[in-house]
């Protein structure tokens, strides 16, 4: 089974290949996570791992945060970026399927011409 | 839910310098004088962060010339109002409440912040001419789908322009936004506008208004 290194960066990848998608922000501000003493643990050392996969017993926790584009709709593009973010969840072997929860958080809804 | 590091305590009796992500407003406005260069990845991969450097952005292209020219002449009052709007969005940016969006899946939760929202409404009031927008109260609980929220956008009219016409543009341009890009049950959309401010042309030197 991929490990999770591997995992957050398939689905990083995933979530930026959304349409409507313009940002991915790390879920864990950098700030915060070196003060806790696991930056490593978190891989902040690849900024282009952003989102956060967390397993715990049977469960596992996908947490995107991201920026969308204001010319498309906010809630059709964040429920894109979730199944996509489950697809992928499902196709690197994560099972059951129904022990993935997605979350998807837009922090920003930038306009396309700025 | 409130970020420790928005309020970094400097050493001695000085009042607490209000932190976005970790960087003074004062920080983020040298950044953007300075074209956002040279690349600062901690500010750029904050929403926070971008949502200030936007607002301020706009506000700088837009008005600023007016407004500082305004406080020149009525510094107490408008130097007052300026400071006010500026602090205003340093608020709006940290992330605040998070706001629910429908998926049929429930293995699927989709939020947007609070500040995102402000962001929007923001933009869309800034992309109006003779409007500027200073500040955005969401009333009611914003965590609950469905729940009634009533919203109250506080602006200033630029001299010239009608304060009916754009009261009523700005509270339409305003709920177009937010039915696009969120679910809110917004019962009531209600616009105070609370000063005029002399336009860019009005406010130079020898402009119409500057007599």
């Amino acid at each position: 089974m991929i490990d999770d290194r591997a995992l957050a960066r398939a689905l990083t990848d995933a979530v930026l290949a959304t349409p409507g998608i313009v940002a991915v922000f790390p879920v864990k501000p950098i700030l915060h996570a070196a003060s806790e003493g696991i930056a490593n643990a978190l891989d902040l050392d690849e900024p282009e791992v952003l989102v956060d996969v967390d397993r715990s017993d049977s469960l596992l926790t996908v947490t995107a945060h991201v920026a969308t584009t204001s010319d498309c709709s906010t809630p059709e593009v964040l429920g894109r970026a979730a199944e996509a973010l489950r697809a992928v969840a499902e196709l690197e072997g994560v099972e059951p399927a129904g022990s993935i929860v997605v979350f998807v958080k837009a922090r920003l809804i930038a306009d396309p011409e700025a | 839910m409130t970020d420790p590091r928005d309020h970094a305590a400097p050493p001695g009796d000085a009042a607490p310098v209000e932190m976005i992500d970790g960087h003074s407003v004062d920080e983020l406005d040298a950044y953007l004088a300075a074209g956002r260069t040279p690349y600062d990845p901690a500010i750029e991969n904050s929403a926070a962060c971008l949502l200030y450097l936007s607002a301020l952005a706009r506000l700088r292209e837009r008005s600023w010339d007016a407004l500082t020219h305004e406080a020149e002449n009525t510094p107490d009052r408008d130097e007052l109002w300026i400071t006010g709007l500026l602090d205003t969005i340093r608020d709006e940016v940290r992330a605040g409440r998070d706001i629910p969006l429908h998926h049929p899946d429930p293995a699927i939760r989709l939020t947007l912040t609070e500040a995102a929202v402000h962001g929007l409404i923001r933009a869309a009031a800034d992309a109006l001419d003779g409007v500027l927008l200073s500040r955005t109260v969401l009333d009611g609980d914003i965590t609950q789908p469905g729940a009634p929220i009533s919203l109250t956008l506080t602006a200033a009219i630029e001299y010239g322009f009608t304060v009916v016409d754009r009261a009523e543009l700005l509270r339409a341009t305003v709920q177009s936004a937010l039915t696009q890009h969120t679910e809110l049950a917004v019962t009531s959309v209600d616009v105070i506008i609370e000063d005029v401010y002399l336009g860019r042309d009005a406010a130079a030197p020898g402009g119409e208004a500057a007599s």
